[in-house]
Parts: C-alpha cells; sequence; structure tokens
C-alpha cells in the first residue's frame, strides 16, 4: 500500500503537470536570489545613505539630486552618450561595410576572412586595453608608424576615440559576423530580379540589402546603445583608472566607472545605486525609442 | 565590361585584406611584445620581430601575479559557470517551449523585463548580500550571479522549439519515459550542437569577465587572470613584456579552444539570430 503510493507521488511530481515548474524552479529561485532581489534591494538603496555595512539613513532623493549636481558624474553621462553614438555610427557602418565586401559573390575565402575579423573579440577587454595603452603613448609604436607626436593619452580631445578604437577593434568582428548570416539570408533571385530591371550596384544596396537588414541593424543599434552606455573595462583599463582621474579631466569616465568609484573608493553606496538606476533609465528610454522609431518607419 | 569586373575585384580584395591586416597586426603586437623588454617595445625603429627578454618577463610576472594559480582560478570559475547556465537555461527553456502551465507567460515576460535592467544598477546590493551570506572572495561569489542569464533561457526556449519535435518527445512519453527522462534522454542529446555552441560563447563571455570579478574577488591567490592584469596597472613604472605575457597567456585557453571547436563558436555567435 505505502509503496503504491510512493510511486503515485514520484508520477504526480514527474507527470506533465508538476515537471515544468521542477524544471523551471532551479533557475528562478537562483534568480530571484541573485538577480532580482538585489534589483528590489538596490531600489531601497538609492533613497537612503548607508553608514557602515549595517546602519542606513532614509534621504529621500537626496542622492538622485547629487547625480545632476556633481560635474563628474555628469561629464561621465555626457560622456556616455558620446559613446553610444560613436559606438552605432562608426562599428555598423565599418561592420557593414566589410561584410557587404566579404559576401559579394566574386570573393573567396568567406570564412577565413570573417574568423580573421572576428580574433579580436576573443581578446579580453583588460588584454587589449593594455595593449593599446601600450600602442598609444606618445613615444609608442603608432606615432613612429604615423611619423606624429600626438598626446593620444593625455589629451581631451583623443582620450574618448582611443577607448572607441579599442572598443571597436574587439566588437566589428563580432558585427561583421552577424551581418554575414544575416545577407547570407537574403534570396539571390531578389538581386537577379533586380539586375533583370537594370538596377546597380549601389541601387541593389540601398533598395534590397539594407532593407532586408531591417532586423538585424535595430538589434545592433540597441546593443551597441547599451554597449556605450555601459562602458566600463575599457577606459578603466587604457587609462588607469585605480585611484586616479579617468583620461585627462575625466574626459573618458563613464557612468559605471562612476559607480564603481563611488561605491568602492568613496564607500558612498546610496549614491552608488542612484547613478546605478539614472543610468538604467536613460538606457531603457533610449533603446525603447529606438524600438519605437523603428516600426513606425516601416 | 570584364576588365572594369576584375579591376573592381582587386579593389575589393584591397580593402578586405587591409582590414585583416589592421585588425590582427595588433595581435601580432601583443605576441612579439610578450617576448620584448620595456626598451625594445619603444626602440625606434620599432621591432617587429619578437625579443630576448620572454625569461625576464615571464619572471616578472610570477611577481606581478601568482600565474598558474590565477588560471587555474579562470578554468575552474568559467567551466562551472558554463555547465550551470548550460543546464539551468536549457532545463527552463524546455518548460518554456514545450509544457503549457500557469503563470507561464507571467514568469516569461518577468525574465524578459529584468534583462533591460543593468548589471550595473544591481552590483552594489549582489556586493553587500555576498559579504553577508560570508561569500566575499570566493569561487562561489563569481560563479552564483553568473548561473541565470536572462537570454540564455530566451534562447533555449527558441532553439527548443526549433530543434526538438513534439512527435520525438510524445514517443518518450508513449514508452513510459518520466518527464525528467525526456530531458535527459530525448532533448539534450538533440540539443548537444545547440549546448556546444552556446556553450563556447558563455565560455569566452565568463572568461573575460572584468567587472564582477574586481568588485568581489580582494586577495592574490583567488583572483581571475583578467583582474590580476589589471591589478598590475598602476602609477609606477609598468612591466609592459611582462603585462603583454600576461595578457598573451590568458589568451591561449580560448585560442586553443576556438581553433578546435571553431564550427560551434561561429554557430554559437548566431543562435536565434536573424536570417
Amino acid at each position: 500500500m505505502f509503496t503504491l503510493k510512493a510511486t503515485n507521488i514520484r508520477q504526480y511530481l514527474t507527470g506533465p503537470k508538476i515537471a515544468p515548474y521542477v524544471f523551471i524552479s532551479p533557475f528562478y529561485i537562483l534568480w530571484a536570489i541573485f538577480g532580482v532581489f538585489p534589483i528590489v534591494y538596490s531600489i531601497w538603496l538609492s533613497f537612503h545613505r548607508v553608514v557602515g555595512i549595517y546602519k542606513a539613513d532614509f534621504v529621500g532623493f537626496y542622492n538622485f539630486t547629487e547625480v545632476f549636481l556633481r560635474e563628474d558624474v555628469i561629464k561621465a553621462f555626457y560622456n556616455s552618450i558620446w559613446y553610444a553614438v560613436v559606438n552605432i555610427i562608426g562599428q555598423i557602418t565599418i561592420a557593414l561595410l566589410v561584410a557587404v565586401l566579404i559576401n559579394s559573390k566574386c570573393v573567396k575565402l568567406k570564412g577565413l576572412f570573417r574568423i580573421s575579423y572576428y580574433i579580436p573579440n576573443m581578446v579580453s577587454t583588460v588584454a587589449a586595453g593594455i595593449l593599446f595603452s601600450i600602442l598609444f603613448q606618445t613615444n609608442g609604436l603608432l606615432n613612429m608608424a604615423l611619423n606624429t607626436n600626438i598626446t593620444w593619452l593625455h589629451s581631451t580631445f583623443w582620450s574618448k576615440p582611443v577607448v572607441m578604437i579599442v572598443v571597436g577593434w574587439r566588437w566589428i568582428g563580432y558585427w561583421i559576423i552577424i551581418f554575414s548570416a544575416a545577407l547570407q539570408g537574403i534570396p539571390d533571385f531578389f538581386y537577379e530580379a533586380a539586375s533583370i530591371d537594370g538596377a546597380n550596384s549601389f541601387q541593389k544596396f540601398w533598395y534590397i540589402t539594407l532593407p532586408s537588414l531591417r532586423h538585424v541593424m535595430l538589434f545592433a543599434v540597441v546593443i551597441n546603445t547599451i554597449g556605450g552606455f555601459q562602458l566600463f573595462g575599457e577606459p578603466y583599463i587604457v587609462f588607469t583608472a585605480k585611484q586616479s582621474p579617468v583620461g585627462p579631466l575625466n574626459s573618458a569616465l563613464t557612468p559605471v566607472i562612476a559607480i564603481y568609484k563611488a561605491a568602492f573608493e568613496n564607500f558612498e553606496l546610496g549614491f552608488a545605486a542612484a547613478i546605478g538606476w539614472v543610468l538604467a533609465i536613460i538606457t531603457i528610454l533610449a533603446t525603447g525609442v529606438q524600438i519605437n522609431l523603428w516600426k513606425k518607419e516601416r | 565590361m570584364k576588365i572594369k569586373s576584375t579591376s573592381s575585384n582587386i579593389v575589393i580584395y584591397l580593402i578586405i585584406i587591409i582590414g585583416v591586416i589592421i585588425f590582427l597586426f595588433p595581435l601580432y603586437l601583443l605576441i612579439i611584445w610578450s617576448f620584448q623588454s620595456t626598451s625594445e617595445i619603444f626602440s625606434f625603429p620599432p621591432k617587429l620581430i619578437p625579443g630576448s627578454n620572454f625569461i625576464e618577463n615571464f619572471s616578472m610576472l610570477r611577481i606581478k601575479m601568482d600565474v598558474y594559480r590565477t588560471i587555474l582560478n579562470s578554468v575552474f570559475i568559467t567551466t562551472i559557470t558554463v555547465i550551470g547556465q548550460l543546464f539551468f537555461a536549457s532545463l527552463a527553456g524546455f518548460a518554456f517551449a514545450k509544457y503549457t502551465f500557469k503563470g507561464k507567460r507571467i514568469l516569461f515576460a518577468l525574465l524578459i523585463a529584468t534583462m533591460t535592467i543593468p548589471f550595473q544598477a544591481t552590483v552594489i546590493p549582489l556586493y553587500i548580500i555576498m559579504q553577508k551570506l560570508n561569500l566575499g572572495n570566493t569561487y562561489a561569489s563569481v560563479i552564483l550571479p553568473g548561473l541565470t542569464p536572462a537570454f540564455g533561457v530566451f534562447l533555449m526556449r527558441q532553439s527548443i522549439k526549433q530543434i526538438v519535435h513534439n512527435d520525438l518527445i510524445d514517443a518518450g512519453r508513449l514508452d513510459g519515459a518520466t518527464e525528467f527522462g525526456i530531458y535527459f534522454r530525448i532533448v539534450l542529446p538533440v540539443l548537444k550542437p545547440t549546448l556546444a555552441a552556446l556553450g563556447m560563447i558563455f565560455a569566452l563571455g565568463t572568461w573575460n569577465n572584468f567587472f564582477w570579478p574586481l568588485i568581489i574577488l580582494t586577495t592574490r591567490e583567488m583572483l581571475t587572470v583578467t583582474v590580476a592584469l589589471a591589478n598590475i596597472l598602476g602609477v609606477y613604472e609598468m612591466p609592459y613584456g611582462a603585462l603583454m605575457l600576461g595578457s598573451f597567456i590568458s589568451l591561449l585557453p580560448i585560442l586553443v579552444l576556438f581553433l578546435f571547436l571553431q564550427k560551434y563558436f561561429i554557430r554559437g555567435l548566431t543562435v536565434g539570430s536573424f536570417r
């Protein structure tokens, strides 16, 4: 009798009614603790001033007003918009150009070319940052090669472009792979039909290729926006930001580095959380606008 | 006409190849610089062949970081994280792809909604939670928050919908398999190539992860390779050759993985993407 009951329970637990809950529970339990709870906790934190690890005073919107009053944080947000715009335009343009060229009919060894561009993506942000910080030294190889004397790492003009070059070096190859996959999905007869109608290469690109890439382009725009807003590693490493400004006059500072410094160098946890939420809201708004504009333009 | 098209072919090849050189040359520099001394790295005219400073660079690197231990740390953390990610995500993805149950839509929507909130907004509470759980500076502190990538569930759901046919699952049920048995004996085997492909991409992300390990790992013997390298950077004279060697060493495991499993790697990048 008892054994029968046990098998019944087991059958019930492993049957199609209960099984899906069993299947999702490991993920959702972990996710609730380390994914969702921190989000809620972080909202609470942003309205408090934390004193030590156990005491916190409610301060209302003080932390948020501070975000808009501190010069370096404002600068960080200004920089992040710059990064996002250049990230979108630079990476997508170059990657699309290369992907289209590699995918043109006459080119052999397509796979080899794509992989060659992709390889830098495997280099970590840290290694890439160190590498380029050497390359961009005033007495470094780049200035030797160009026969120039530009102070790349000590100029407010060049600090952000240098960061973008490191980011682009690592990520353009990724977008080439993604765009190539999308380009291969465009049926050949689209182009054949256009040829019969007498379209030239540019017209084919403009009227067939670009519209066919709508979805992947939106994906690229959104991801590059997020990537630009949430930069951390590249500027942190290139300008050895530990205990020092990020680029001359903080000209390469990003919101995430500002969060890191506020929390782990100055121990203003509530303030750091508030920067995080302003960043989150800006990110959500920007990507939301992009998605809506894209849909409307159809 | 013929001439015009061959000359435009040459231009196309030329642009592609110049691009390849621009992208791969820094990597070449990384490798040769790891054999050079600081004065060789900055010598004029530039020295574009490997130098003879390898042993000095390596011993300097070993002073600055615990090379073997940090590599083992990275290997361990990456392995456990990726296995966990694949297991949890495929299990949940399977449930979302092939079952109907109460709360399914809301649970999934919740997951997607939290994807819009950047990790950086939650990193401080996560730090406090880890300290309170007494997990600061442990492997668990790095691994646990990485185990539940929301987009992993999303991609797994998509892949299982596409790849695993319902007939296969029904056949399994008729043969008397339990639901868990169906996951293990039917879904997982069919999903193997996808798991391998996504595993590569997860491994790359975890291996190169920097922000969170930098925050939560503090002592020399617990660091991952990337954090250990970053910690060498400072205001004093930097051991550039040693830094490059460390960077090269940190790249090697990924490069080897890539050379052997290239096919999966490239597929992993485009899993669930737009064709």
